[in-house]
């Protein structure tokens, strides 16, 4: 494959699916720092994957596995904050963030937020519809072990609901 | 907000993303990783392979000339053989065990929990390579060995018979590059270990219940 046709088929994915990584760098960056180097990590992960897509599932199947084994692996030591940017002023951001914020979807990611690495990775995947199979296969994991962490995930989510019912979300 | 207006909440991210991207920014960090990658696989070549095979081409080329200003004898030929054959040998091992290592790597599959255990097989690997200042020694013996030939050599043509002398600058070899091997070895483990470590709870907490 050559760098030219990879290239074109990286911003397809990332046209295509680009709010996969989003919810990733989100769910798993800290601050406004982290997210963007966490995105971009992610960028870059999944352009090395492009060759290794054999088409066996869905590209956004294939892009949550690449995003979730670089968040998982991504430490903050090793951020590349201003890498590769040589060209641009400091100040120029990777991510632009909207004036507005939804803030039930600000108090969705902080509940994600509380929950340990693995089962962040369960509650994007259950949030985004995926198959308690799908996840099985993208995380490793056995259906039956993957069922009992969605439904205490989801018991976890509605009693939280139910407490923050007098926040007015 | 109940559990179904949560999910709403949820999908309408991909009507409206949470943000927006630098594509150019985006464009350039990609042309910067790929001749970064080009980099770093030209370096490893010209240092692994290279490099090594050249040191020790020259230093058994030195000791041949050397040998033949002399006058070569069969055990001197026997010597040169030797030499020879361990240096092919030490590339040859390197390579093996190169290969060894990618050809496992690709035995694991793609899903999350595969993905750690390759990271921990890649970790465990160079630390078997690195992290014991011993191993290092014997993946840098060839070099070690033609450093200390050529110094040899050197006193040897200019007829320098001081032992003191010569036992100085053997000694000073020795512990110079046992110290730096060391060094080099405990560094590597400081890095690699915390590694592992996280690796290794993350296996964990895949696997628990």
């Amino acid at each position: 494959m050559t760098d030219a046709e990879r290239n074109r088929i990286f911003e397809e994915w990332i046209e295509a699916h680009k709010a996969i990584l989003f919810k990733v760098a989100r769910a798993y960056g800290s601050t406004h720092a982290d997210r963007e180097d966490l995105f971009q990590e992610i960028a870059l992960q999944v352009w090395h994957s492009v060759a290794a897509f054999r088409g066996d599932s869905a590209v956004a199947t294939w892009i949550y596995r690449v995003a979730l084994n670089t968040a998982l692996a991504w430490s903050r030591k090793e951020r590349k904050h201003g890498t590769g940017r040589q060209d641009f002023d400091a100040a120029t951001a990777l991510l632009v963030a909207p004036p507005d914020r939804d803030p039930r979807l600000e108090w969705i990611y902080r509940q994600i937020a509380e929950l340990d690495e693995v089962n962040r990775s369960l509650a994007l995947l259950m949030l985004d519809g995926f198959s308690y199979r799908d996840m099985s296969q993208i995380l490793g994991l056995g259906e039956s072990n993957v069922g009992v962490r969605i439904n205490r995930i989801k018991a976890a989510l509605t009693a939280r609901l139910a407490k923050e019912q007098t926040d007015g979300l | 907000m109940d559990f179904d207006q949560m999910m709403d909440a949820w999908k309408s991210q991909d009507e409206r993303p949470l943000y927006g991207v630098n594509g150019d920014l985006l464009r350039l960090v990609l042309r910067h990783e790929q001749a970064d990658i080009r980099r770093a696989l030209r370096w490893d070549q010209w240092t692994t392979y290279v490099v090594g095979t050249v040191m020790a081409a020259v230093a058994i080329a030195s000791l041949w000339a050397f040998l033949h200003l002399r006058g070569m004898s069969v055990p001197a030929v026997a010597a040169m053989s030797a030499a020879l054959g361990a240096a092919m040998l030490w590339i040859g091992a390197l390579w093996l065990s190169r290969r060894r290592q990618s050809v496992r790597e690709r035995e694991f599959g793609s899903t999350l929990q595969e993905e750690v255990r390759r990271n921990l097989s890649l970790i465990d690997y160079r630390l078997s390579q690195v992290g014991r200042w011993s191993n290092l020694l014997l993946w840098s013996a060839p070099i070690v060995a033609s450093a200390s030939l050529i110094v040899w050599l050197i006193m040897e043509i200019n007829g320098i018979e001081d032992l003191w002398l010569t036992a100085g600058t053997a000694a000073f070899l020795i512990v110079s590059i046992a110290a730096t091997t060391y060094e080099s070895s405990r560094t590597a483990r400081q890095e690699l270990l915390p590694r592992r470590q996280r690796l290794a709870e993350l296996l964990e907490m895949l696997n628990s219940p």
